[in-house]
């Protein structure tokens, strides 16, 4: 009896010693990397001979106005989320400790995250994401004046009336190089003043079967683009049914052009329908494959813009055929514009906004009348959704009688999605497919564009694209090993298993996103320019990309991401680039120390 | 108490608890400090057009007014729309739910019929190896963690052997080709096999310990022993006096196990990419899809308490001994 007393109480002590141990894990903040602390010097302050003398150590940060700085927070995504900018964060809130900040990096959920920093503006310093815009306009809308409400873009309340008026001309320049010119301006007065700190932007890879397709086009916005499925060729022959798999993650939300801004339902209507949102490939006018010029597709020739009066005139090519057989003519275009301004429907208020109104002059000409000139037209207007007359105008019919007409019109669900597109909608099969197929009556079949010296020839030789929804991203790479899909983005951990595959061909593109830290341009310390220099000194990019991204990535200096070659400043002022940390620290308290900042102790 | 009042009382109980339940799950998602509208907002908006989407989803409404909506068009029917597409609640819960059916059920029922095979064979051989290897068995799969058997299987079936399909509850290229029935069903099965392993394997052990524990408990009544005594056959004696009666348990545990299965199982229709309501609660929960996850709960929460109180009525009839 004793005996089993006695084995019973060990065996609990066990179980609670385990327990204490792992519950003690769990209390303890997330493990950070131990930040090297040099021994003290003496009392002689040692001068700049970095590998001699022994680095000071800094602690408590005093603002010039006399008060210790209260710690702070960076806020950003989960690592569960976003693994990459949670550890960004976390590298750069050690780098910023050494020169006495009290800093940490807090993981939020997305839309906790959201909630605080554009909503709330409760916070310190956040790091987040931007672009995807190939004519990048957040260069205007992320830091002018207008956008500091609630709801607004402009959640770091950076306030530069010089940058607003410069900025919002800039939307008003058409001739491309002026344009360009300024676009670089504004991007050095943002690299001076530092309200944003640009970090990286990643370089994805792209994996796909070159056993099944061949002569996919790598160029902005990654490989298995629209341009890419329009002119693949198959390998080993043209048949009748060669279809093309692509993996998805995300099941669409709608079918509805009206009603979703989601990127991944965009890939897959953007075949369908003429226009619409995300750097549309087939609008009135587009961008060419790969010089990223803005030449016109549906439309013919150039817009005649009159300056004295603000009207443009576009015309149309005929012989645009609907998915039904009718033609596509410039009564549809102008129905989509007043449908747009009737219901105010939100995704498309940057498109109309400034339309006055807009008229047909005969089937195959428009004239528009802007209340101002802005390049919006271009950008905006002229990829701006085309929907059909014949269908939409009963959709509106039905809507205009309901309590909510715009919510209605924008969430209403369409089963058979009426395009102009090359290729048409077959079937939806809820939580499994969305299968599409050719469109042999496309207007453009056959036809070509220029792409760098070659021209690339739109032939449809993909006869049907299926779609398939996948849970989980290692799901779908084993899909695409095992030949269930043709092409798919693979991170960069797996690159050596596929380079190892004759049947794999991996491509690499530059994301047009960057990473960057946003700062809270009201809060002190944050609202001083130098502060701001010298935390951005202390932030060693290259280790960014060599250590945490495998080389896979670009150091940013620019707002704008590097791959947006047109537009990315190239010479922005790159602080501390090449530097040692030490060398950085340095700089970094040189700019404080002539700003006023002073420490609790340096040693 | 007589059965007819026994069941006004407990009639009560659900709609009280009902009530509390589902005012939880909406307190929850206003408490949270987040904003679903934030998923759908992109750049072209303009001021305007951002409040005009937050009125749209009666985010603005005072707390009192959504609490008392919420009700309102529950007992309509009306679930209202998901945020994420505008698709009615009802028709994606609809489709969802029968797809994890399909499997969850399925699932359920066999691990129960082949828990309470094992279960009672082995308690009739009490202290042998066997009992010994398939306590330890059931233990070490029911402990083990969901998505790593379920990746495994994947990999050596699916990948490797590629006797099975990769996930998903059908073939693409298959259904776009006009298939028959016959082969709509067949491949349906193809994809059901794997899924169905990973959830029998890893919960049988469950029902095979209840079962185990019910019958060693039966096997002290005296009746065994009077059965013995008269000359039944050992096998007799096994399935029709001591697993009859050591079956009560299980019966109310496997009603609320099958009323729960139509929760889906969130991990393995995320390993197998199974398009189950499971997943979709958590990706809505994810997505802040306040329609789709108060609808979802609203009917698990009917269905679970509804099947709850069908267990304890089958019991009473199932058992003499139990009056109320």
């Amino acid at each position: 009896m004793r005996v089993k007393k006695l084995s019973t109480g060990l065996t609990l002590l066990i179980v609670f010693a385990m327990l204490f141990s792992t519950f003690g894990c769990i209390s303890e903040k997330e493990e950070t990397p131990a930040p090297t602390t040099a021994a003290p010097t003496t009392a002689a302050p040692t001068t700049a001979a970095p590998t001699t003398a022994a680095p000071k150590v800094y602690e408590g940060l005093i603002l010039p106005s006399g008060e210790k700085m209260a710690p702070m927070e960076i806020l950003t995504l989960t690592p569960g989320a976003d693994p990459t900018l949670n550890q960004e964060a976390v590298f750069i809130a050690e780098w910023w400790k050494k020169i006495g900040i009290d800093v940490e990096a807090k993981a939020m959920e997305k839309g906790a995250l959201v909630q605080k920093i554009y909503w709330d503006r409760d916070f310190d310093a956040t790091l987040w994401y931007i672009g995807g815009e190939r004519f990048p306009l957040y260069l205007q809308y992320y830091y002018c004046e207008d956008e500091i409400y609630q709801y607004g873009w402009n959640f770091m309340q950076y306030r530069n009336p010089e940058y607003d008026s410069l900025s919002s001309e800039w939307l008003s320049i058409f001739d491309l190089d002026k344009a360009q010119e300024r676009a670089f301006e504004l991007q050095e007065m943002l690299a001076e003043d530092n309200p944003q700190i640009p970090l990286i932007s990643d370089t994805k890879l792209t994996a796909y079967n070159n056993k099944k397709w061949e002569g996919w086009i790598n160029q902005y916005g990654g490989v298995a683009g629209f341009d890419s499925m329009c002119t693949i060729d198959p390998v080993g022959g043209d048949t009748d049914n060669d279809i093309l798999k692509i993996g998805l993650l995300k099941e669409p939300d709608t079918l509805n052009p009206l009603g979703t801004g989601f990127t991944e339902t965009w890939t897959i209507i953007n075949k369908i329908y003429c226009g619409g949102m995300w750097n549309p490939p087939t609008a009135l006018y587009r961008y060419a494959p790969v010089s990223g010029e803005l030449i016109p597709f549906l439309a013919e020739g150039d817009i005649e813009y009159d300056d004295a009066t603000n009207t443009a005139i576009v015309k149309l090519k005929k012989g645009i055929k609907w998915h039904d057989g009718t033609e596509l003519t410039a009564k549809d275009i102008k129905f989509t514009v007043d449908l747009m301004k009737e219901f105010e429907v939100p995704n498309y208020q940057d498109s109309v906004g400034f339309i006055d109104k807009v008229e047909t002059i005969d089937d195959y000409t428009l004239k528009y009348y802007l209340t101002n000139k802005t390049v919006n037209f271009y950008h905006k207007t002229m990829m701006m959704i085309i929907l059909q007359e014949r269908k939409w105008s009963q959709i509106a019919e039905g809507a205009r009688r309901k309590v909510d007409p715009t919510e209605y019109l924008t969430q209403c669900q369409i089963t058979t999605p009426m395009g102009a597109g090359p290729f048409k909608f077959v079937e939806w099969k809820r939580g499994s497919y969305i299968l599409l197929e050719k469109n042999p009556d496309w207007f453009f079949k056959d036809q070509t564009l220029p792409m760098g010296n070659d021209k690339l020839k739109y032939d449809l030789k993909v006869d049907k694209i299926l779609f398939k929804f996948y849970a989980s991203s290692e799901t779908r790479i084993l899909a695409l090993k095992n030949g269930d899909i043709d092409i798919c983005t693979i991170p960069a951990a797996d690159i050596a298993d596929f380079e190892a595959d004759p049947d794999m061909t991996i491509l690499e593109w530059g994301n047009d996103w960057l990473d960057f830290i946003g700062f809270n341009c009201t809060k002190p310390p944050f609202n001083d320019p130098a502060f701001r220099k010298a935390l951005h000194y202390l932030i060693d990019k290259e280790f960014l990309v060599d250590k945490l991204q495998q080389g896979y990535a670009i150091a940013q200096y620019s707002v704008i991401p590097a791959i947006n070659t047109f537009w990315c400043n190239p010479d922005c002022p790159t602080y501390g680039m090449g530097m040692s940390m030490e060398e950085r620290i340095q700089k970094a308290i040189e700019i404080l120390k002539g700003a006023g900042y002073t420490w609790e102790s340096e040693s | 108490m007589s059965m007819e009042r026994y069941i006004l009382s407990r009639v009560i109980q659900i709609i009280i608890i009902f009530f509390i339940v589902m005012s939880i799950i909406f307190l929850l998602f206003r408490v949270i400090p987040s904003d679903p509208t934030s998923f759908l907002l992109t750049p072209s908006m303009t001021a305007e057009a951002k409040e005009a989407i937050r009125e749209q989803f009666g985010l603005n409404e005072p707390i009192i007014t959504q609490y008392y909506l919420y009700f309102k068009n529950f007992f309509h029917g009306n679930f209202g729309n998901s945020f994420y597409g505008g698709r009615s609640v009802m028709n994606i819960i609809k489709e969802r739910m029968l797809n994890s059916i399909f499997l969850v059920t399925t699932a359920v029922i066999l691990s129960y019929i082949i828990g309470i095979t094992v279960g009672k064979a082995i308690a009739w051989k009490r202290g042998s190896k066997t009992e010994k290897f398939f306590v330890g068995l059931g233990l070490w799969f029911y402990t083990m963690f969901t998505p790593w058997l379920g990746i495994l299987f994947l990999w050596i079936f699916a990948f490797k052997l590629h006797l099975f399909p990769l996930g998903g509850m059908i073939t693409s290229e298959v259904w776009i080709a006009n298939p028959s029935l016959i082969e709509k069903i067949c491949d349906l099965i193809h994809h059901l096999i794997l899924p169905l392993i990973t959830y029998v394997v890893l919960w049988f052990g469950g029902y095979m310990l209840l079962m185990r524990n019910s019958m060693l408990e039966t096997l002290r009544e005296d009746y065994i022993i009077t059965a013995r005594a008269k000359g039944l056959k050992e096998k007799d004696i096994r399935d029709k006096h001591a697993a009859r009666n050591a079956l009560l348990p299980i019966v109310t545990a496997f009603a609320i196990s099958i009323s729960f299965s139509i929760t889906g199982a969130v991990l393995i229709e995320t390993v197998f990419s199974w398009p189950g309501i499971g997943r979709t609660i958590v990706e809505a929960t994810l997505r802040q899809d306040y329609p789709l996850v108060q609808g979802a709960f609203a009917i698990i929460t009917i269905v679970v308490l509804i099947a709850n109180f069908m267990a304890d009525i089958a019991y009473a009839y199932l058992d003499p001994r139990i009056s109320y």
